[in-house]
């Protein structure tokens, strides 16, 4: 499965109730959930239920925000791979921090799968999922854009600021300008699996592939600072970032977030 | 190589949040001194264009066509790149930073784990790649061939780093983690250093003033040793951890067919460090054998460096 830059902003451009809550809201609602699924201990059962809860809490979020299922899918599937394979492997491994281990299978070579490991690597992989989930709902609702200025306002230093804003306003430029490189690439019959040509050549033209792409962005970046230094930009420059006030929505959704996080933590124990 | 959210225990995911910050701050300042002007804009557009070429996903049996590898791919990192045309790891850990923060929305590593990412990929790719090219080419090394090592350098080592960090976590043993990194990553280094070399090639051609190409002379060759030595500290204190307690060769070979014989020898000496450790003390005394071990050798090739140069 396969999602594009452009497909990712486009649904952070929709009109939802989820859409329109501060971007400080909805990072400082990611952080929170990453950080105290993060702080949940390794082995406890219990952790099953407070996941579930916080899961169940992030996709009703997402109901809201009238995200396509297809998009929440494909994002899914392309965080998936490293840590499934990480926790997939669990039940085959000797924990350092865990002393008894309860053996369920004997495979052939020796390999066995504990009960501790299954354990572990399904709790591994539901705090996982919760924290890919809450960085789907962030990413899908929020344009990068309003990621950046909501980010200054929550106090990221000016300079950070100035480079995130400058990539942010460049990235879709660049995704399409590998766009046309590839149509170009395509129009005339370049196949990265064609096993006709030898693979030498093949990596020489992904490599010249990168190296025009590395020059237009080098180029375009002197461009760019050229014309800010016509406005009259120098070392002390901001980046304009306008006050907003908070609205009863935003104030809702934050103080129901912190809530349901202490709720889950004081009822499931 | 991306490690997500929930990897990483919190206390340990801070550590590398500080150590990320550290060396952040450090990229900034310098890269607001730039090496004639602020390149604070110039960097925020060269991150995206990297950002972007980071998206070109390559198999990995296109350089090598074995089965195992049906499947698996890998994109060029570009810290060493963006080290040599800049003449400054710093390049490297502010583009990276930056990259690997974006990348985090899609879900391409965690939040609490990017210091750890940011520590892997960007300071440790970024230091020991550029340092171990610029010390290959201080060696009168072909050009092409100090950047593929040092590109390759930056996917290896970055890749034992990550294991190592998974293992303290206490989620993935260590010893598979070094293996299975070291393999995929190993090959992905092969790619990496290939597509370096032609990046670079073609930058040069086009556009040769972009380049900084006083950077063998800017570099002193004591910084280079002391990154190196620094380098070659944090190996040695992972070496008792990831070696195999079985004999090797001679000894598993002395041991079948002289057994009797063996055990009854006595050796005049006693070893100082017997079996490369001190008795009692565990991985600890291993540690520290090898690391007196290390600087002993170093103290006597430094001194033999300046006799040698004094006659």
């Amino acid at each position: 499965m396969h999602i594009s830059l452009t497909e990712l902003e486009r649904e952070t451009y929709k009109k939802s109730p989820i859409h329109g809550i501060d971007g400080r809201i909805k990072i400082i609602l990611t952080l929170a959930v990453t950080v105290y699924v993060v702080s949940l201990s390794r082995m406890d059962t219990l952790n099953f239920s407070k996941l579930a809860i916080l899961e169940a809490y992030l996709l009703i979020l997402m109901l809201f925000s009238k995200l396509e299922i297809s998009h929440i899918a494909a994002r899914f599937a392309i965080a998936l791979p490293f840590g499934l394979g990480i926790a997939i492997l669990q039940p085959f491994l000797k924990q350092p921090f865990i002393h008894d281990f309860t053996i369920i299978y004997m495979m052939p070579m020796g390999i066995e799968i504990t009960r501790e490991g299954m354990l572990y690597g399904a709790i591994l992989f539901a705090k996982f999922m919760v924290c890919i989930s809450s960085l789907i709902l962030l990413s899908s609702t929020t344009p990068m854009s309003e990621l950046v200025s909501s980010s200054r306002r929550l106090g990221l230093p000016r300079e950070m600021a100035l480079l995130f804003t400058m990539m942010v306003r460049y990235l879709f430029v660049f995704w399409n300008m590998l766009g046309r490189i590839r149509t170009a690439q395509k129009t005339r019959c370049f196949e990265i699996w064609n096993k006709k040509v030898p693979r030498k050549w093949i990596l020489e033209q992904i490599g010249f592939t990168i190296s025009s792409l590395f020059i237009r962005s080098y180029e375009q970046g002197e461009r760019t600072y050229q014309s800010m230094l016509c406005r009259g930009y120098n070392v002390d420059a901001q980046v304009y970032v306008g006050k907003k006030k908070l609205k009863v929505p935003d104030i809702f959704l934050l103080a129901g977030t912190f809530v349901i996080i202490a709720a889950v933590q004081l009822i499931i124990f | 190589m991306h490690i997500p959210d929930s990897f990483i225990p919190l206390d340990q995911a801070a550590v590398y949040w500080i150590i990320a910050i550290l060396f952040i701050a450090r990229a900034v300042k310098w890269a607001k001194k730039g090496i004639n002007e602020n390149m604070l804009p110039l960097f925020g557009v060269l991150a995206a264009g990297i950002f972007v070429l980071q998206t070109i996903n390559i198999a990995a049996n296109l350089l090598i066509p074995v089965p195992m590898l049906t499947g698996v791919s890998w994109h060029v990192v570009g810290a060493l790149l963006t080290a040599i045309i800049f003449g400054s790891p710093w390049a490297a850990v502010l583009l990276i930073t930056m990259v690997l923060a974006v990348q985090s929305l899609f879900g391409d590593g965690g939040i609490t784990v990017m210091g750890a990412n940011i520590l892997n990929m960007g300071i440790l790719g970024g230091f020991l790649g550029y340092y171990s090219f610029i010390g290959l080419s201080k060696l009168k090394l072909n050009r092409d061939i100090a950047m593929f090592a040092g590109a390759w350098l930056s996917m290896i080592l970055p890749a034992i780093a990550l294991a190592f960090e998974l293992w303290f976590a206490g989620t993935f043993p260590l010893k598979q983690g070094v293996l299975l990194m070291g393999i995929f990553q190993g090959i992905a280094g092969l790619g990496e250093g290939l597509i370096t070399v032609i990046v670079f090639n073609a930058i040069i051609k086009a556009r040769p003033d972009i380049v900084d190409e006083n950077i063998l002379k800017k570099e002193s060759t004591a910084k280079v040793a002391v990154v190196g030595i620094i380098a070659l500290m944090g190996l040695v204190i992972a070496a008792p951890f990831i070696a195999s307690s079985n004999p090797d060769g001679l000894q598993q070979t002395a041991h079948i067919v002289v057994k009797d014989e063996l055990n009854k020898m006595v050796s005049p000496i006693t070893p100082l460090f017997p079996n490369y450790s001190i008795p009692g003390m565990g991985n600890v005394g291993k540690v520290a054998a090898i690391l007196i071990g290390f600087c002993a050798i170093l103290v006597i090739s430094f001194g033999l460096t300046k006799l040698i140069k004094k006659g």
